[in-house]
């Protein structure tokens, strides 16, 4: 019975948390409302005995990722919020059946299907040294790996955080200017069709061009 | 487990959806970043659901190692936003084409 | 005797060999010396052997010497063996002979030349492939031998190269010497169809039975034959690349357009005479070809002015009474015309070449004159020449006239008076090529231009003129006197049949012939004296004069019936090349590129729009799966 209503509340904190994470206006009510969602996650991680998962999701997750998030909104400051231009009604609607879609087709899939008894799982089931066990073991490459992948994550991270070497004067920095593209140099063939033959070579637009028209 | 499978996952499928809308309907990178999030979440608590379900504890190990890889997604994907901001380009994914052909 | 055989056949191609290799490193001057001593090594290889050969009995005098097995198929077979018997060893003497003398004067009229190295590489290549075909004892390697003097003919004659006019004189004579390829070649191919083999021994002993007389293939065989002669031997109609051939050095035109190449068509005709005589009416066919081109060039001589051109034509017609000679069966008599005919022609090309040399390369002879006093020597070997060009002294042209009257059949008659008319014109044409070189006035030119500071001529240009001049001499007073041409009758009876006109015909046509030509020499003389007879006469044959001077036509015939066709050809292929195959690639590389653009259009980097189609993606897969799992 207390499992029911554990689960039924937390659903509903993990729906109303979601909406709020997309619908919010202000960057910064997203990020918390998000947090919610990830406390009510760890919940249903504890109700389907993934006790580890649930404190790694907790800890990791809302205690690491989210607060790197709230960072850099507070660093943004009023940057982060949304461009006032308006989307069309139509990608509302759009998106909308697109979820729906989603949604609508997963429910088929399995509601279509009648899963019988879960299994009977010891109680170690979900413990640390039960997910340790099986990643040390059976899923020890997948494991290397995405320790690689954190490693090139914080690499990645670094590199676009640095500073460009020629430090400006705080204040001089210029607005934001894409460089020009470069001159688009016509491959060799073109070269060699237009030395031999006298067809007028029709000069397609580069990007830049097609760039400056539209 | 007292409460079925399909409920579970039927949650999983609704907080995927509600994420899908968020990424088509917003337009700054950083909620954009968040409603993936949102996603990757969705779809852990599918793994663990059916990791239950079956008695099989690779659902969580994959439910582990999708935290780690959205983990280091965000380093990146915040590490974009702040470089971007810091040029003063406008955070708006609409007009950050220069990927384009 | 063997060694001795190869040796003469394989050193000039060591040369070759030795002298590329060498390149730059030696100088220009010790190259040529090089080269000229391994010709004369040559010459002396072959001495050699015809001294063995002396001493055998005339039926053992035929030997074949095998190398290898060059190819073996189940149905041909062909050795590298080279057949040394009578005929072949009077070609090597000459080939070798006449060569290494010629190489000699090279030395002097090249000198200087920036790449005079590379000129003695081909002079002796051509030695070396004129060897290999006398010496071939198979047709498939005669057929190699003829290719390769095609080639160095082709080198020698575009050795300036620099220059647009021997490169296409070049081209001119390979590409008609090539059409002379194709006929040797047929006849070899049915040869190997019907014999499966192109030894001469063989297929000579085999043609009647197998072939016939007077038969469609028999004919066809011969007349295949006779397209190679006519190509190498510049007789009509494939004639017209020999006087252009003389763009390339004077040493060139004697060696391979008047002494030896010009002449292995005679060979082959000698050589293969059972075919001819199996083939009745090409036989005949190769006479009035001779006849034709007799009196044809001896019409052009008289007009041109070049003085290598005016000698060109002259070997063309004297070879055109070498054909005719064997085309009526008189085939020592043709080849004692042949021996002659190297000796006096190459002194007339290469006294030529003195005078060339000495007038600063002027070719004109109308920029001549007067030239005995300061040239004393070349004149007297010019006159040497001139007197063996016209028959009086050795009397080689003066015996095919004998035979033909002996022969007595209708083609023979035709040969006599061809020949004799032939006589008249060779006479005026060999005197006025002497009176407006050597006498009369010198001209402005030759006044500004002549320099003989250091004698006529260097010594190694002197030398072998000389040589060539005693040879003629003494060629002629054996010819007169010792009747060298029975002895060279005998000589070559056994490998091709002689004629033996009795002694009163000899005496008579010789007769008839000297008075005819020592008639015309002496007119000539005299009318040169006096220029405005001779615009006279020119006005009084002006048409005649005018379709000699355009070489009767027979350039331009083959400019529009053959260069046209083969140029428009090319342009229409080269449109074709490029409009159609060109433009089909140009579309499909146009549309690739242009599917390119549009597909790239796809990539707008705007994120949103591809996280919809990704979604629209897998939800069509969704659909797709879950439709076969509950369908």
């Amino acid at each position: 019975m207390t499992y029911e209503i554990v689960f039924w509340a937390a659903t509903a904190l993990a729906v109303v948390s979601a909406l709020g994470v997309v619908l919010s206006g202000n960057p910064f009510y997203s990020a918390l409302w998000l947090i919610v969602n990830l406390a009510s996650l760890a919940t249903f991680y504890l109700l389907l005995s993934a006790d580890f998962l649930a404190a790694a999701q907790v800890v990791v997750y809302a205690g690491a990722v989210m607060i790197m998030f709230l960072f850099v909104i507070a660093y943004l400051g009023g940057r982060a919020d949304e461009p006032t231009r308006d989307t069309p009604w139509w990608q509302f609607a759009a998106a909308i059946i697109a979820g729906g879609a989603i949604v609508a087709e997963v429910l088929v899939a399995v509601l279509s299907h009648s899963f019988g008894k879960s299994a009977g799982v010891p109680v170690t089931f979900g413990s640390p040294a039960f997910v340790g066990q099986l990643m040390l073991s059976r899923y020890l490459l997948a494991f290397e790996a995405t320790s690689v992948l954190l490693l090139i994550a914080a690499v990645g991270g670094v590199l676009l955080g640095a500073r460009r070497p020629a430090m400006r004067p705080p204040g001089s920095e210029e607005p934001f200017a894409p460089e020009p593209a470069p001159q688009v140099e016509l491959p060799l063939q073109a070269f060699v069709m237009e030395a031999e033959t006298d067809f007028p070579v029709q000069h397609l637009p580069t990007p830049d061009e097609e760039e400056a028209h539209t | 487990m007292q409460v079925g499978v399909e409920y579970f996952v039927g949650v999983s499928a609704v907080l995927f959806g509600i994420g899908l809308f968020g990424v088509f309907e917003r337009r700054s990178p950083l909620i954009l970043l968040l409603s993936v999030e949102l996603m990757l979440n969705s779809s852990n608590l599918a793994l663990i659901a059916f990791a239950r379900q079956l008695g099989n504890g690779s659902g969580q190990v994959f439910a582990l190692i999708v935290m780690g890889v959205a983990a280091s997604e965000v380093v990146i994907g915040l590490g974009l936003v702040v470089a971007i901001a810091r040029r003063k380009a406008e955070l708006d994914v609409d007009t950050l084409t220069s990927l384009k052909h | 005797m063997e060694t001795l055989a190869w040796l003469c056949l394989f050193i000039p191609l060591l040369s070759v060999a030795l002298l590329t290799l060498a390149g730059s490193r030696i100088s220009r001057e010790a190259a040529a010396w090089f080269g000229t001593v391994m010709a004369i090594a040559s010459f002396l290889c072959a001495l050699g052997v015809f001294s063995g050969m002396l001493g055998e009995g005339s039926s053992a005098r035929s030997h074949t010497y095998t190398l290898y097995t060059w190819a073996a198929s189940p149905t041909l077979k062909v050795p590298f063996s080279i057949l040394v018997d009578q005929l072949s060893m009077t070609e090597m003497l000459i080939v070798s002979g006449v060569g290494a003398l010629i190489v000699m004067y090279s030395i002097g009229y090249m000198r200087g030349d920036v790449k005079e190295r590379r000129f003695f590489i081909y002079l002796d290549l051509f030695v070396f492939s004129m060897l290999l075909l006398v010496m071939a004892s198979n047709f498939v390697l005669l057929l190699a031998g003829w290719g390769m003097v095609g080639l160095s003919s082709y080198l020698l004659i575009g050795y300036w190269h620099e220059r647009p006019e021997p490169v296409q004189a070049a081209k001119k004579a390979f590409i008609m010497n090539a059409i002379g390829d194709v006929g040797i070649a047929i006849a070899v191919f049915f040869m190997a169809r019907d014999l499966g083999t192109t030894d001469f021994h063989t297929v000579f002993s085999q043609a009647g039975a197998t072939w016939g007389v007077g038969t469609t293939t028999s004919n066809l065989i011969a007349l295949a034959l006779l397209v190679g002669a006519v190509a190498k031997s510049a007789q009509i109609p494939l004639h017209t690349w020999l006087p252009d051939a003389m763009e390339g050095p004077t040493p060139v035109s004697a060696l391979i357009h008047a002494a030896t190449m010009v002449t292995a068509g005679v060979y082959l005709v000698a050589r293969a005479h059972v075919l001819f005589q199996n083939a009745p009416d090409v036989h005949a066919l190769v006479a009035l070809i001779g006849v034709a081109t007799l009196l044809m060039a001896g019409v052009i001589a008289l007009v041109q002015t070049d003085i290598k051109k005016i000698i060109a034509y002259s070997t063309m017609s004297q070879i055109g009474y070498m054909f005719a000679a064997v085309g009526v069966s008189a085939y020592s008599e043709g080849m004692f015309h042949l021996l002659a005919h190297a000796f006096f022609k190459a002194l007339l090309f290469l006294g030529a070449g003195i005078v060339i040399h000495a007038l600063s390369d002027e070719q004109d002879v109308r920029k001549m004159g007067g030239l005995a006093s300061a040239m004393p020597w070349t004149t007297r070997m010019m006159w040497v020449g001139t007197i063996a060009l016209i028959g009086i002294w050795p009397v080689s042209k003066d015996e095919i006239l004998a035979a033909a009257i002996h022969n007595g059949d209708t083609t023979a008659l035709i040969v006599y008076v061809g020949g004799l008319i032939g006589a008249f014109f060779t006479g005026i044409y060999a005197v006025r090529l002497m009176k407006l070189v050597f006498y009369g006035e010198r001209s402005e030119f030759a006044k500004e231009h002549l320099h003989t500071g250091h004698g006529e001529g260097p010594w190694e240009m002197m030398f072998p003129v000389a040589v060539l001049a005693i040879g003629t001499l003494v060629v002629g007073f054996l010819s007169i006197g010792f009747g060298l041409k029975d002895i060279f009758g005998d000589w070559l009876a056994s490998t091709a049949p002689t004629i033996l006109p009795t002694t009163g015909q000899d005496v008579l046509t010789t007769a008839i012939a000297w008075t005819v030509g020592i008639g015309a020499g002496v007119w000539t003389w005299r009318l040169y004296d006096r220029p405005e007879r001779v615009a006279a006469i020119r006005r009084r044959f002006e048409v005649p004069a005018i379709i000699a001077e355009r070489k009767f036509g027979w350039d331009d015939l083959y400019y529009n019936i053959g260069y046209r066709p083969a140029a428009w050809l090319a342009t229409f292929l080269g449109s074709f090349d490029r409009w159609v195959i060109g433009g089909s690639a140009w579309v499909v590389a146009r549309t690739v590129r242009l599917l390119g653009f549009e597909t790239a259009e796809a990539q707008t980097g705007i994120v949103r729009q591809y996280a919809a189609v990704l979604t629209l993606g897998a939800a069509v897969t969704a659909v797709y799966f879950l439709g076969k799992a509950t369908l």
